[in-house]
C-alpha cells in the first residue's frame, strides 16, 4: 500500500501534465482542474490500497474515464439547453483575477528561441485540439506519458495495433500541421530536445 | 528485406517526432498561472488528505463528521440487504405461526366427538352453556 507521502509525490509530478491533457481534450480549463480533481480523488479514494506502481497507469485511466463521463454529461446538457435555448452568459463581466496573468517564469535566455519555441508549441496545442479524441488520447498516453504500446492499448481499451494507428496518424496530423506552418520536423526535434 | 528497414526508420522517425512534440508541450505545462497551480495543489491536498483517512480507517463526511468506513450507516447496500432479510424473517415467522395456530384448530374439529356442523350452530353455545350451568 503507498503512504500518503508516495501519493503525494506522484500527484505533484503528474498534476500539470493532467491539467494540460485534459484542457485539450474538453477546452475549458475550469472542467478541466474540476477533472483533474475528481480523478486524484477517485485515485486515494478507491486505489488507497494499490501500490505505488500502479498508480501511473490507475491514475490515467481513470482520467481518461472522467473526461468521457464530463463528455456524457456535456452531451446530456447541451441537449437540454438547445431544447430549452436558454440565455448564454457573458464573459465580459467576468471579474478578472490578477492571479491568472501571473505565469511561472521561463528559465530560457535566448529570446529569439523562446519566441519560437512558444510559437511551436502554440500551434501544436491548436492541432492536439483538433485531433479526433482517439487519436489524441493515444499521442498523450504514448509519447507524452511515456507508456508502452500494450500500456496504451490496456488503457485505451483497444488492440496494439490499433494504438499504433492512432499515434502513426496522430504524429502525420500534426507534422502536416507544422509544415503548413513553415516548422519542419528537424526543427520540431531540435526544439524538443533543447527542451 | 529493403521494405522492413524502411518501415523500422519510419517509425523511429515518427516516434522521434512524438516525443519531441510530447517533450515541447511537457515544457508547456510546467508554465501554468497561479492560481491554476493553486487549484490543483489545493485538489492533491484534499486527495491525500482522503487517501490518510482511509489509511487510518476513518472518514470524514462532507457535513465534517468523522466515521469509520467499516460502519454501517457507510454502506447503504448491506443496511438495505439487512432490513430486507430482517423482513423475510419476520415474514416466516408470522406466516408459520398462524399456519400452525389453523393446523391446531383443524386438529380440534377432527378430534372433537360433536360433528364439525354443531359448531357452526349459533344456538349449540347458549344450549352448551345452559347444560354446563344446569
Amino acid at each position: 500500500m503507498a503512504s500518503s507521502q508516495e501519493l503525494s509525490d506522484f500527484l505533484r509530478n503528474v498534476e500539470r501534465r493532467a491539467f494540460k491533457q485534459t484542457v485539450y481534450a474538453v477546452r475549458d480549463e475550469h472542467a478541466a482542474l474540476d477533472i483533474v480533481q475528481d480523478a486524484m480523488l477517485k485515485l486515494a479514494e478507491k486505489y488507497a490500497a494499490k501500490p505505488v506502481e500502479e498508480y501511473p497507469m490507475l491514475f490515467q485511466r481513470i482520467l481518461q474515464n472522467t473526461m468521457r463521463d464530463f463528455w456524457r454529461r456535456q452531451k446530456v446538457r447541451n441537449l437540454w439547453t438547445t431544447l430549452l435555448s436558454s440565455f448564454g452568459t457573458n464573459e465580459d463581466g467576468e471579474d478578472r483575477d490578477p492571479l491568472e496573468t501571473i505565469d511561472v517564469e521561463d528559465n530560457s535566455d535566448n529570446p529569439v528561441e523562446q519566441l519560437q519555441r512558444s510559437q511551436t508549441i502554440a500551434i501544436i496545442e491548436k492541432a492536439l485540439q483538433k485531433l479526433p479524441p482517439r487519436q489524441r488520447e493515444a499521442f498523450v498516453l504514448r509519447y507524452w506519458e511515456d507508456m508502452d504500446v500494450a500500456e496504451t492499448a490496456d488503457i485505451m481499451g483497444c488492440s496494439q495495433g490499433s494504438v499504433k494507428t492512432h499515434c502513426s496518424r496522430a504524429v502525420h496530423a500534426l507534422a502536416q500541421l507544422l509544415e503548413k506552418q513553415g516548422l519542419g520536423t528537424r526543427v520540431i526535434v531540435n526544439l524538443g530536445v533543447e527542451s | 528485406m529493403k521494405p522492413i528497414q524502411d518501415n523500422t526508420e519510419q517509425l523511429q522517425s515518427e516516434v522521434a517526432q512524438g516525443k519531441a512534440m510530447a517533450s515541447l508541450l511537457d515544457s508547456q505545462a510546467q508554465k501554468l498561472s497561479m492560481r491554476t497551480l493553486k487549484r490543483l495543489e489545493e485538489s492533491r491536498m484534499l486527495a491525500v488528505q482522503r487517501h490518510a483517512n482511509k489509511a487510518s480507517g476513518y472518514d470524514v463526511n462532507q457535513n465534517g463528521t468523522l466515521t469509520h468506513w467499516l460502519s454501517w450507516s457507510q454502506h447503504p447496500r448491506l443496511m438495505s440487504m439487512g432490513v430486507l432479510c430482517a423482513a423475510l424473517i419476520v415474514g416466516l415467522t408470522l406466516t408459520q405461526h398462524y399456519s400452525q395456530q389453523n393446523e391446531f384448530s383443524d386438529a380440534f374439529l377432527l378430534g372433537s366427538e360433536l360433528p364439525p356442523e354443531a359448531f357452526v350452530d349459533r344456538g349449540f353455545e347458549p344450549w352448551l352453556n345452559a347444560k354446563v350451568e344446569l
